[in-house]
């Protein structure tokens, strides 16, 4: 049971016709605390630099905007690929690249807890998760994700997610994934 | 005319090549170092360009020919350690003028080209053949190996040179910015998502714990043997400037880059340069030092599908590396003395080893072997330089070090428990990289 979810049933068991803040007060929640914390910083202020899409992946951020979660496919081949390019990796040709949208579900394919992040925006949000999720409609496409809501370290390797959409700093959408089931 | 960068056909990148058609044929016979330091203390004869001409003319002294008999020089002209000059920031002049300067004014400071080497360097009057074997010294090597076997010069300088400024690795530039470009956000360096260097390899050894049963605390002896080596190398940072060994204590209780990379499983980024000189085996024979003769050199060329590499990606190219290396240089991984291949990051050193083969070891077995006996005294010897690990990084202790033992003068470093006969350095990835098969004998 992951600490969020404990959280959840001790809210449900509250009755109502007192302060939320003294109710909580009422259980030692110091470890989930910390984790909480954790959610939190992650879900609330982990803002991502913005993104100024260019031409290769202005398909793929507008999609992003939409709600919608594409990737690269070469029709020829029937081939994903992930990150996009300028030409199929593997006929090498440009003709018959398209953005073919995905289901959004996923699995948790490896993950490191970031300590010392080199992009600036991030640091303060140390340590945080950064997984690598493979995708359900081909398990070779890997995506990154700093899984909002899981606690630091405490990541389920082969867990399933899915997809939702986080705003970054300049307003543009980016997909993000979270643990479900 | 401009330097070029070598061509692919230089390097030796597919299975099925054969014996290479110059083996024993290229022979290494002088080495040179400049001192190392942490960064560029702004002074005119510290920087990268200075320790370049200085390593240099160690080389050809080592190596006890004449500068004028030297035809060829071959080096890496990006000279980055991820430090780079800041936008706007003032060049100074006194540096610069301090020197005949190419076109470019930061060349000999942030950058290093053959041109800038060869108008301060007089006494280089016939150098005909230059060449870039861009990415590190491995790269260098490898071209100035394969240009001397082909006849295009005789007598070659191979430079490594590494220029570190004020301010954290990778830390400027687009990583402080405000926003990305597109592409950039979802490449499969640091992106958006903020993966530090180290990251990529730490998740790789994730995946060969998880895989394998293994952890990280098992890496602690192959750390302590490494700085153990370091100390015993003069010419590396630790031992010029922090003589300290490296506890499994010190080890474990490391803060976290990108767990389960720790601080001291980085290399220390530092400026140092380094220089060999390589000339024909017939030429070889009769100079100052014992030649060191190159029996193959190989390449990788790994792309991964998506993002990272999977395990079974690193494990499939490192495999090929070793099988390209032993078919080229005639040889097993039962021939290797001792190896020194590339550990800046320490947790892929055991890709290289298991791919090798080196001592028997197979897949998932390098963490199990690193609790053996692995010293410089022991029947098989990792990494008898120390590495990047034990010495900062160079990239190129690795191949300064296969050359010493094998011409038996690595001093403290010096292999006893096996007889030091071929040895193997290379890297920088596992997934990408150049590598060397060296012996003390050409046949
Ligand atoms: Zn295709």
């Amino acid at each position: 049971m992951t600490p969020f979810s404990a959280y959840a049933r001790f809210l449900l068991t509250y009755p109502g016709n007192m302060n939320i803040l003294e109710w909580n007060k009422l259980s030692d929640f110091s470890d989930f605390n910390e984790d909480f914390g954790n959610y939190q910083r992650q879900v609330q202020n982990m803002v991502k630099q913005g993104v100024v899409p260019d031409e290769l992946t202005k398909g793929f951020f507008e999609a992003a905007n939409d709600g919608r979660l594409v990737m690269q496919n070469c029709n020829a081949c029937s081939r994903l690929q992930n990150p996009p390019a300028a030409t199929c990796s593997q006929c090498k040709s440009a003709d018959n690249l398209e953005w073919k949208e995905m289901s959004g579900k996923g699995k948790i394919y490896n993950y490191g807890v970031v300590y010392d992040c080199p992009v600036k925006l991030l640091q303060d949000n140390q340590p945080f998760n950064l997984a690598v999720i493979t995708l359900d409609e081909d398990p070779g496409i890997q995506m990154y994700s700093h899984l909002p809501g899981t606690p630091v370290d405490q990541v389920p390797v082969g867990g399933r997610v899915e997809v939702l959409f986080e705003e970054t700093a300049n307003g543009q959408m980016v997909p993000e994934w979270r643990v479900v089931g | 005319m401009t330097t070029q960068n070598a061509p692919a056909s230089m390097y030796r990148a597919t299975e099925g090549l054969g014996v290479w058609e110059h083996r024993g044929k290229v022979a290494a016979v002088g080495v040179g170092h400049s001192l190392t330091t942490r960064r560029w203390d702004g002074r005119p004869e510290t920087t990268v360009g200075a320790n370049s001409i200085f390593a240099l003319r160690q080389a050809i002294e080592d190596a006890g020919v004449s500068p004028d008999q030297i035809d060829g020089l071959v080096l890496d002209p990006v000279t980055t350690t991820g430090a780079h000059w800041p936008e706007g920031d003032p060049i100074p002049m006194d540096v610069v003028n301090a020197y005949n300067q190419t076109d470019d004014p930061l060349d000999g400071i942030a950058k290093l080209s053959a041109e800038w080497l060869l108008k301060n360097m007089s006494e280089l009057k016939n150098v005909k053949y230059t060449m870039y074997g861009q990415g590190c010294m491995s790269h260098a090597i490898v071209v100035a190996a394969q240009a001397v076997g082909e006849g295009r010069t005789h007598t070659c300088l191979v430079l490594k040179g590494w220029h570190n400024l004020e301010g954290r690795y990778n830390q400027s530039g687009i990583s402080a910015s405000d926003t990305v470009p597109g592409t950039f956000a979802l490449s499969p360096g640091r992106t958006l998502w903020g993966a530090p260097g180290s990251y990529g390899t730490a998740l790789q050894f994730a995946e060969y714990c998880r895989k394998y049963g293994k952890s990280h605390d098992m890496m602690a002896p192959f750390m302590e043997n490494s700085r153990k080596n370091g100390l015993r190398f003069p010419e590396g940072y630790w031992a010029q400037h922090r003589p300290e060994e490296l506890t499994e204590e010190d080890y474990l209780a490391a803060r976290w880059i990108a767990k389960p990379a720790s601080l001291f499983d980085n290399d220390i980024p530092i400026m140092v340069s380094g220089a060999y000189l390589f000339t024909t085996a017939e030429r070889a024979k009769d100079l100052k030092q014992k030649p060191v003769y190159i029996l193959n050199h190989a390449s990788s060329r790994g792309a991964q599908r998506s993002i990272l590499p999977t395990l079974d990606e690193v494990e499939a190219e490192t495999a090929a590396t070793g099988r390209k290396l032993y078919e080229g240089a005639g040889i097993t991984a039962a021939d290797l003395s001792f190896e020194n291949m590339y550990d800046g990051f320490s947790l892929f050193h055991q890709f290289h080893l298991e791919g090798l083969g080196f001592a028997g070891i197979k897949n998932g077995e390098a963490l199990d072997f690193y609790q053996t006996d692995i010293s410089i005294e022991g029947p098989n010897p990792i990494l008898p330089s120390g590495g990047n690990i034990g010495s900062g990084r160079s990239r190129f202790w690795m191949h300064t070090d296969c050359i010493q033992q094998l011409q038996g003068r690595a001093g403290a470093r010096q292999i006893t428990g096996v007889k030091p006969e071929i040895g193997v350095s290379g890297g920088p990835m596992p997934m990408g990289g150049n590598f060397t098969v060296w012996s003390a004998s050409p046949d």
